[in-house]
């Protein structure tokens, strides 16, 4: 006699298929059926009608829809990211062109003033803080800015983007500065460039301002406010950027900045000796992919120069900016007054 | 395409959907109509009537989460309704003219090999309880809790039955 698994083998090996007739028969009636059954199905389970059907069988939806269509177009004509057909700036293309820059000179002028003194040039060491600028931007190297008073060079700063590292030069001291810089300062100090101004214009609100002629260009005018880069940069105790508010001149025909001023108010704190100070700065672009020699970025302190030390910040900055560097903590307070006792004493021996 | 899709594409009354449906089930469905009625008339009628519910009651489709084991047990229910109604006994001797060999007839109305056919007869003689529960487990692949529940008894009852039924075969086999 089989055992069990034999027979469940056996029985397992027992089959039956449906010929074409079968198929056939039962295929139509089921077909059939499917179709009636269509006919008396809920609304919910009848095939069919499509989606703009069942949009357009209410009011609700039909309105609805129409508003969707119409914010779409819109978005579309009127956004920076629609096509350029219609002869206006499209800032995704603008991004895309600077991104493609390798190097470039820009040329402008920084000038820091009095809050609501507009005429009032800020004073330091007895020098107007009214600067020519001339930027080096190179995408592999990094850039240097330098600040000019007259024709003398007051300040260079050189980041040298593959060693991260920042140099600042006061030729009038015979001074420099080194420091290693973060993402955060590399991305600050490309706000002066066409990528950086451009990204700015893009992470936060922004205004058309119309179109403009500048030098023969046709271009059109954006304005930004208080971008998102700016924030949390440096702490507020060293550099408070309390307002920023940019307008930016975009070639039309090139979709390419053209110009860009900033008007930044800086609050007290460090870098402004304790004072509050608007920036104003203006850039023009022009010199594109033109060679740079690797030498420019070079971060090495220049022969004859001495490092920038506590000390020498002190004799240049006035009183009450030393009582704000013993509030930080940066200095100690025994120190300063020590200085400005020896000082008095040396100037006035009664 | 799996079972889900093929159901919800059918609830939108998409035909291919059933063909692909019957196309894949129907040898199954209906070596189970065969075991259960031993009647290949019957168990034509038993698949056709199945489908054909099935295809016209969208309701049901909430079952697709096991389609296979929603159409078997549609099937099973569907043959003891048959046997119940009309007191359909199941055929210990089969006509030949019942069903067609797979040599004789491919494109004909049921294919039976003769070996399945001296089978179906053996099963034949089972009690209905004993042949469902064997026909479900080997030619449905159902699990004994699946039988359980769909019989709503034990699976004590089921493995019992089951058992009991092999035992029998193996006198007739």
């Amino acid at each position: 006699m089989k055992s069990s698994k034999q027979i469940e083998k056996i029985v397992g090996g027992a089959w039956a298929k449906a010929g074409q007739v079968t198929d056939e028969r039962i295929l139509t009636d089921a077909g059939n059926a499917l179709t009636n059954s269509t006919i008396n199905r809920p609304q919910a389970l009848r095939p069919g009608p499509t989606i703009w059907r069942l949009i357009m069988e209410s009011k609700i939806t039909r309105y609805s829809a129409a508003a969707v269509i119409v914010l779409a177009m819109t978005l579309v004509l009127l956004s920076p990211f629609g096509t350029p057909g219609n002869g206006g700036v499209v800032l995704a293309n603008v991004q895309q062109n600077v991104n493609g820059i390798e190097t470039m000179i820009i040329r402008g002028t920084k000038t820091c003033t009095r809050p609501g003194e507009p005429d009032n040039v800020f004073e330091f060491d007895g020098m107007k803080c009214e600067f020519d600028l001339v930027k080096y931007f190179s995408k592999q190297y990094g850039l240097v800015e330098e600040g000019y008073i007259g024709d003398k060079l007051f300040y260079r700063f050189t980041f040298n983007r593959p060693k991260r590292q920042t140099l600042l030069v006061l030729p009038p001291y015979k001074k420099y500065g080194t420091f290693t810089s973060t993402d955060k300062q590399m991305r600050l100090l490309e706000n002066g460039t066409p990528k950086g101004i451009i990204n700015l214009l893009m992470e936060g609100d922004y205004q058309k301002l119309g179109r403009d002629n500048i030098n023969g260009t046709e271009v059109e005018a954006f304005e930004f406010q208080n971008p998102v880069t700016f924030k949390e940069i440096v702490p507020k105790v060293i550099f408070d950027v309390q307002n920023v508010k940019g307008k930016v001149w975009i070639g039309i025909k090139e979709q390419m900045p053209v110009r860009v001023e900033g008007d930044l108010f800086i609050g007290k704190s460090f870098l402004t000796l304790f004072n509050d100070l608007n920036m104003h700065e203006v850039n023009t672009f022009g010199d594109y992919n033109i060679e740079l020699d690797e030498n420019i970025f070079d971060t090495n302190p220049p022969e004859g120069y001495t490092e920038l030390t506590l000390s020498d910040i002190l004799q240049v900055i006035p009183a009450e900016a030393k009582a704000g560097l013993v509030g930080l903590g940066v200095a100690p307070a025994g120190f300063v007054f020590w200085r400005r006792r020896r000082k008095r004493t040396k100037t006035n021996p009664s | 395409m799996k079972d889900r899709r093929l159901v919800h594409r059918l609830s939108r009354a998409d035909p291919d959907a059933l063909r692909q449906i019957y196309h894949r089930y129907k040898d199954d469905l209906l070596t189970v109509a065969m075991a259960l009625l031993a009647d290949p008339d019957a168990a034509e009628d038993c698949v056709h009537d199945v489908f054909v519910h099935f295809a016209g009651t969208p309701a049901d489709m909430r079952a697709s989460r096991n389609l296979r084991g929603y159409l078997m047990r549609c099937v099973a229910n569907r043959a003891k309704n048959l046997i119940r109604r009309q007191q359909l006994q199941p055929d210990c001797q089969m006509d030949e003219q019942d069903y067609a060999s797979e040599q004789d007839c491919p494109e004909g109305r049921l294919i039976v090999s003769e070996e399945s056919v001296r089978i179906f007869e053996a099963m034949a003689k089972l009690p209905t309880e004993q042949r469902e529960v064997v026909s479900l487990h080997i030619h449905g692949r159902m699990k004994f809790r699946e039988i359980a529940e769909q019989l709503d008894v034990s699976i004590n009852t089921v493995q019992s039955r089951y058992r009991y039924g092999i035992e029998k075969l193996r006198t007739f086999l």
